[in-house]
């Protein structure tokens, strides 16, 4: 077989090496004080009522909106509850939210251009005092200042939650690149998108 | 072809799919996980106060008889690091359950472990009874809903991660179809356990 045969995959090997030594598997910390250090991410496999179609998910979601994050996520209000022995119970971000468009509200929706969303993720502190990042099955939460079309439940507690997970908010200006590299299986959240974009004509 | 080169090809291959996540682990387990499957769960107080004792045994004897090298059994005691069981609530809504994995780090802090790159020196499993009672998947009752969630989360305490939606396995993410292994699951339990 020819040497450049070899060369190739040669390189490839060592693409590829570098590529998961800076992917997913890399560890950054932070101190407490929020110094600019990136923060220690770690994803919590998690379960959860699904939707694959535009149907089903319109159907489950009492609040559906475009809208536009005003702060970025480490500004945002991160909550945390702990069971009694300390063990981590919950975790959340509300994320304050510019309503720009209103396509599915409850009939006692208050007259109001903000909202304040459940994201699952958040900012908690951990034992060694340093700040991780969990969130709820690898989700990405939504970016400032970039437009969204969004599901959106009321939750027991009466507040108005992300439902879907990933798939349950689309980046709609092509800005959030994280949003859109989220389509992790059979391209549903690309196909649930062409569907919302028809049907809202967005 | 040159000698030497066939068994370099070969490395490089082996190393390419290394480097991609593809092997060896199976296509739905996590690399990392505890050191042994054969191991205790303590059940918090939530537990019984909300009644879903039975239903959490079933989930941990769901996963026996599979391999030989995977039992859970049940413990009373907090030493030792056993998995911990718990019911509680979320303002997610939708979200059933989840099981994070802890690990001891160099200064022997316990903090949250990347499943995928870690060894795990424990796992808790919650089961969100203010969710499951309300938004169950079509056709279900709340008590499968419970047995499929409680099931499929002490799945992941086994390093068994999300099975694609098209398989039929009580370990897909999203809605619960099943409420105990699947050949699929058993397939890929003996995967990361052996038989």
């Amino acid at each position: 077989m020819k040497r450049w045969v070899y060369y190739i995959g040669f390189f490839a090997t060592a693409i590829m090496i570098v590529i998961a030594f800076f992917g997913q598997g890399s560890v950054k910390t932070t101190s407490e004080n929020g110094s600019s250090n990136p923060i220690r991410e770690v994803s919590i496999p998690a379960s959860y009522k699904a939707f694959d179609s535009l149907g089903t998910l319109e159907q489950d979601a009492d609040l559906i909106i475009v809208g536009t994050p005003l702060l970025d996520f480490e500004q945002r209000e991160h909550v945390a509850t702990y069971y009694d022995d300390g063990t981590l119970q919950d975790f959340y971000t509300l994320t304050e939210i510019r309503i720009s468009k209103i396509m599915k509200k409850p009939t006692d929706f208050p007259v109001t251009d903000r909202i304040k969303a459940v994201e699952p993720v958040g900012l908690i502190t951990e034992s060694d005092k340093l700040q991780t990042k969990v969130k709820a099955d690898h989700y990405s939460e939504l970016k400032a200042d970039k437009k969204y079309v969004m599901f959106l439940k009321k939750n027991t507690f009466g507040q108005y939650s992300l439902i879907n997970m990933n798939n349950g908010k689309f980046n709609l200006d092509g800005t959030d690149v994280s949003d859109l590299t989220q389509d992790g299986e059979s391209g549903i959240k690309m196909k649930l998108k062409q569907q919302i974009e028809s049907k809202f004509g967005l | 072809m040159n000698r030497a080169i066939k068994p370099s090809l070969l490395v490089c291959l082996v190393l390419s799919l290394f480097a991609a996540g593809a092997w060896p682990a199976g296509a739905t387990t996590y690399w990392g996980g505890e050191a042994s499957a054969i191991k205790d769960a303590y059940y918090d107080g939530s537990v019984a106060s909300y009644g879903w004792g039975s239903i959490f045994d079933s989930g941990r004897s769901n996963w026996g008889g599979i391999s030989s090298k995977v039992s859970i059994g049940k413990t009373t005691s907090t030493a030792n690091y056993p998995d911990k069981y718990y019911v509680g609530q979320t303002s997610n809504a939708n979200l059933w359950g989840f099981a994070p994995a802890y690990k001891k780090d160099a200064n022997g802090n316990i903090v949250l472990a990347d499943v995928n790159y870690d060894t795990w020196l424990y796992c808790t499993v919650s089961a969100y009874e203010n969710t499951i009672k309300l938004n169950q998947p079509g056709g279900l009752t709340t008590s499968q809903t419970i047995s499929s969630v409680t099931t499929h989360e002490i799945g992941h305490t086994l390093s068994l991660g999300h099975s694609p939606s098209s398989e039929t396995s009580v370990m897909v993410s999203a809605g619960a179809t099943n409420f105990s292994p699947t050949n699929y699951d058993k397939t890929e339990l003996k995967s990361k356990w052996g038989n």
